[in-house]
């Protein structure tokens, strides 16, 4: 990536007309990924002082700024108190420390990886995400937008709630990307979500309706979710793994999930 | 364009292009001590201190450090020499390529956790990668230095 110029606004209007000024600004994420992004930056746009790197817990929400690293992300109590330290352990997947140091939430989501260790276990949870100068919108909704958005990522907002989560991130070693990785969360209703299929991570909705409507769970229930995985959510090869290898995964992890978060 | 910062505990201004990462900035200004491995995000070999938290100095753009501490093993010599004497006994040392990003890790590692437990100190180390001594002796010396033993 080539930048030309340099930026650090100091509040949030300066940076979004730096922003909407030219095509060719960007907003500076950790940057971890940048190196391999093959385009030009006229000026790209360093948000780092205004303040968006605070973790709020408030009674129902925890409150994250953009800027946050995925390490502070990783090891503050209020993150470890959603579903049963499930989304702690999923950023804590993610490369190394040093790596975590330098990433952020907002960078992570913005780029809407699809190998992202983050992203699937998110969308388990309600969450929010608010753009300066004005909008929400959920997570899903975000992932789905086919265009770039136009505004700022600030906050993401998650909903307390406290049910039992499930990461499971299938790589070849620690390090590497994710083959596939599973989420799963159970409080009075089952969210299932899966990433790196290689394609972006998404909610197995069939599954979890399927799952909600059913009165009692039954190991036959259960190995018909794993069976209408398969059927329902796309997935193909790539050089990290073939089509077929992914479906087996996919399978067995979303029924071991489905009877972790549901052990009393 | 200039970027002002503390390089081990010095003011230091470096001259660099916009999207310069700190690997390469320090590099050019003879801080060979910080190594390059992988050059993509993974290995820690060129690992340094930001605001005394181990990042990899490849990822980083120098120009998003203004006014920030860097801390490689060239300003923590005494602390360095400290670690290097436990990898020694321990024979955790071949090439030694990967040991200054490991110490400055290992040094972290030791500021933020005060008994951490053999779980933590893996889950800590585990983005610094070593292609030739294994890890069982270096595990030992990293669980050597931290409890301080002789």
């Amino acid at each position: 990536m080539e930048i030309k110029n340099y930026a650090r606004p100091s509040s949030l209007e300066e940076a979004y007309d730096l922003l909407t000024t030219s095509g060719q600004n960007a907003l500076l994420g950790g940057g971890v990924w940048m190196k391999y992004a093959n385009r030009k930056v006229d000026t790209m746009i360093d948000l780092s002082l205004l303040g968006l790197n605070q973790i709020v817990e408030k009674k129902d929400e925890v409150i994250i700024g953009a800027q946050t690293t995925l390490r502070d992300l990783e090891i503050n109590q209020a993150i470890k108190n959603l579903g049963t330290d499930f989304l702690s352990q999923a950023i804590g997947s993610i490369v190394g420390v040093a790596f975590r140091n330098v990433a952020t939430i907002g960078g992570s989501i913005a780029g809407k990886y699809p190998f992202s260790d983050l992203i699937t276990p998110m969308l388990c949870l309600n969450v929010t995400l608010k753009f300066f100068p004005d909008e929400e919108m959920k997570l899903s909704e975000y992932l789905d937008q086919k265009h770039k958005h136009p505004g700022i990522l600030t906050h993401i907002i998650i909903k307390k709630t406290k049910g039992k989560g499930y990461f499971k991130k299938v790589s070849n070693t620690i390090l590497d990307f994710s083959i596939l990785n599973v989420a799963c969360y159970y409080d009075n209703a089952f969210m299932i979500a899966i990433g790196s299929r290689p394609a972006k991570p998404i909610l197995a909705t069939h599954v979890m309706h399927m799952l909600n409507q059913s009165s009692q769970l039954t190991n036959e229930l259960i190995s018909s979710a794993g069976d209408e995985i398969i059927k329902t959510i796309p997935f193909s090869s790539d050089d990290r793994g073939s089509k077929a290898y992914r479906e087996i995964l996919a399978k067995t992890y979303v029924m071991r999930g489905i009877k972790e978060v549901t052990k009393p | 364009m200039k970027v002002n910062f503390i390089l081990n505990n010095q003011e230091v201004t470096y001259e660099v292009d916009p999207g310069e990462v700190l690997l390469d900035s320090l590099r050019k200004n003879h801080l060979v001590s910080v190594k390059r491995g992988c050059d993509s995000s993974t290995c820690g070999v060129c690992t340094v201190l930001l605001n005394d938290k181990p990042v990899l100095s490849c990822s980083l753009l120098t120009a998003s450090i203004e006014g920030k501490n860097i801390t490689t093993v060239d300003g923590l010599q005494k602390e360095i020499e400290e670690i290097a004497h436990y990898f020694g006994d321990e024979g955790a040392d071949q090439c030694g390529f990967c040991n200054s990003g490991l110490a400055l890790t290992i040094y972290a590692l030791k500021k933020e956790y005060k008994h951490p437990t053999d779980e933590e100190i893996k889950h800590y180390v585990v983005g610094n990668l070593c292609r030739c001594s294994g890890y069982q002796a270096q595990f030992l010396a990293i669980k050597r230095y931290l409890g301080g033993a002789k």
